[in-house]
């Protein structure tokens, strides 16, 4: 049987309101918390620019502090080039907290086991050879796709638990930012960076200074400390890796982020035992 | 740089390169047409339509992971406001902007579909609201049964047999009154 009048009633919208509609949903983007980071990105560059000006200044009548701002430089100069993450040093208090929407709209991941995404997505199961003693692969593996409708995924995220609740979380990216370095403080969001198909934005607090180091032969970003982690607390089909659990305390934790072969790779332990050897280790035995 | 030490805070923030004019132009039409199916009237689907993204667009950049959690935020905006909507006034919808009129679109054929699309919303109006919820989804909106189960909380097989019992229901109804 024909079941074509079922689709009479659908219909494109007018030309007319979806244009309207956009004009006026792109007026209100002022009020948005992204251009707050855009404005203090600014506010940040502006400071650089001063802080620059008044350092040449000191540069032309001190020798010794000509030595120790070169010292400097080539510090910032290094941190600045690392490969596919944006550092950004910011004194802004970031938002913490979660959409007040957001723990309810966790429909669009699939809650599957790391089996089930190591065979049908092959892409995002690049699961560590190596984990420190104790900690166990859990059954909460997460795919999470760009959009509602049938599409790819975009990422996976794996986690392993020890008893007495210690943390790793590993997310596997699709994407990466492969023609170099994109520190630019005015564009956070590198929406307009037609190479990058992915951009990490970080913010670390000055006194965790964070670390360029190697994986893969790739750089990566490692610093102490996360702000928070997905909440993959519950059993499987009720729990909600789009639930976000913040950390008041900073000093939490360890985080290391890199790129290799069109992924990005973020890797958060919450451990009292866990060093940063251990998390280049399970980094490096990824395949 | 003068804050004091508490306010100073590591953030991880991963933002897909996230190109919201794709999202629009995806998202709207079946957000619009979810409405479609739902109300009927075409100015009345635009309405909500609006309402809907006006609730949604201005937050969202919170969605780190991936733009399937938008997606997600706008359909249940979208049928929270469709409930809303038929709690105040189920009985007030209108009809009369049900087509949109092209100025090429002989008057016949017009006609003709003006009254197709009254007689289908008539039998869509006649369906539980979770049988037309079901269809506005499917049809109106494009998902596949497995989105549809996972919005709705039921299985997929579930999914699958309610539309295919509704479909028959409203073929059998179609052919009776053409």
């Amino acid at each position: 049987m024909n079941d074509d009048f079922i689709h009479l009633m659908y219909q494109s919208p007018s030309p007319e309101f979806a244009r309207s509609l956009y004009t006026k949903l792109m007026q209100g983007e002022e009020d948005h918390p992204v251009i707050q980071q855009h404005q203090a990105a600014k506010r940040i560059a502006t400071i650089a620019v001063a802080t620059l000006c008044l350092i040449t200044l000191i540069l032309m009548v001190s020798p010794t502090a000509r030595v120790t701002a070169l010292t400097v430089m080539h510090d910032i100069i290094e941190k600045i080039t690392v490969r596919g993450v944006t550092v950004l040093v910011s004194d802004e208090p970031p938002n913490t907290q979660p959409a007040e929407e957001s723990v309810s709209y966790s429909m669009v991941w699939s809650p599957l086991s790391p089996d089930r995404i190591s065979s049908d997505h092959p892409f995002f199961a690049k699961l560590p050879g190596w984990v420190p003693s104790g900690y166990v692969l859990q059954e909460q593996a997460a795919l999470y796709y760009a959009s509602i409708i049938e599409t790819p995924p975009s990422s996976a995220l794996f986690q392993w638990e020890n008893e007495i609740g210690e943390l790793i979380q590993l997310e596997v990216m699709q994407g990466s930012c492969l023609n170099g370095q994109f520190h630019d403080p005015d564009d956070l969001l590198h929406d307009r960076r037609s190479d990058c198909t992915l951009a990490i934005y970080i913010t670390v607090r000055p006194e965790n200074k964070q670390e360029v180091l190697t994986v893969h032969d790739q750089p990566a970003v490692f610093f102490h400390g996360i702000m928070g982690i997905a909440d993959l607390s519950g059993p499987v089909q009720t729990w909600n890796p789009s639930r976000w659990k913040s950390f008041d305390d900073g000093t939490n934790g360890l985080t290391l982020i890199w790129e290799n072969e069109g992924r990005t790779y973020s890797l958060i332990t919450v451990s009292t035992t866990m060093t940063k050897q251990d998390l280049l280790h399970l980094a490096e035995s990824i395949p | 740089m003068t804050n004091s030490p508490r306010f100073w805070e590591k953030t991880l923030l991963a933002i897909r390169k996230a190109d919201w004019e794709a999202v629009y132009r995806t998202e709207l039409p079946r957000i619009y047409n979810y409405f479609r199916y739902h109300v009927g009237d075409a100015r009345l689907a635009e309405d909500l339509t609006a309402e809907t993204f006006e609730k949604a667009w201005k937050n969202r950049h919170q969605y780190r992971n991936d733009l399937s959690a938008f997606s997600t935020w706008l359909f249940t905006i979208a049928r929270n406001l469709a409930s809303d909507y038929f709690r105040r006034a189920r009985d007030e919808v209108s009809l009369e902007n049900a087509v949109n009129v092209s100025d090429d679109e002989p008057l016949e054929s017009l006609v003709q579909r003006r009254s197709d699309i009254e007689k289908l919303s008539m039998l869509l109006g006649q369906l539980s609201d979770r049988d037309r919820e079901l269809v506005a989804l499917k049809y109106g909106a494009g998902l596949t049964n497995r989105k549809i189960a996972q919005l709705q909380g039921i299985s997929e097989s579930n999914v699958g047999t309610i539309l295919h019992r509704v479909m028959q229901q409203l073929r059998t109804a179609w052919e009776k009154r053409s």
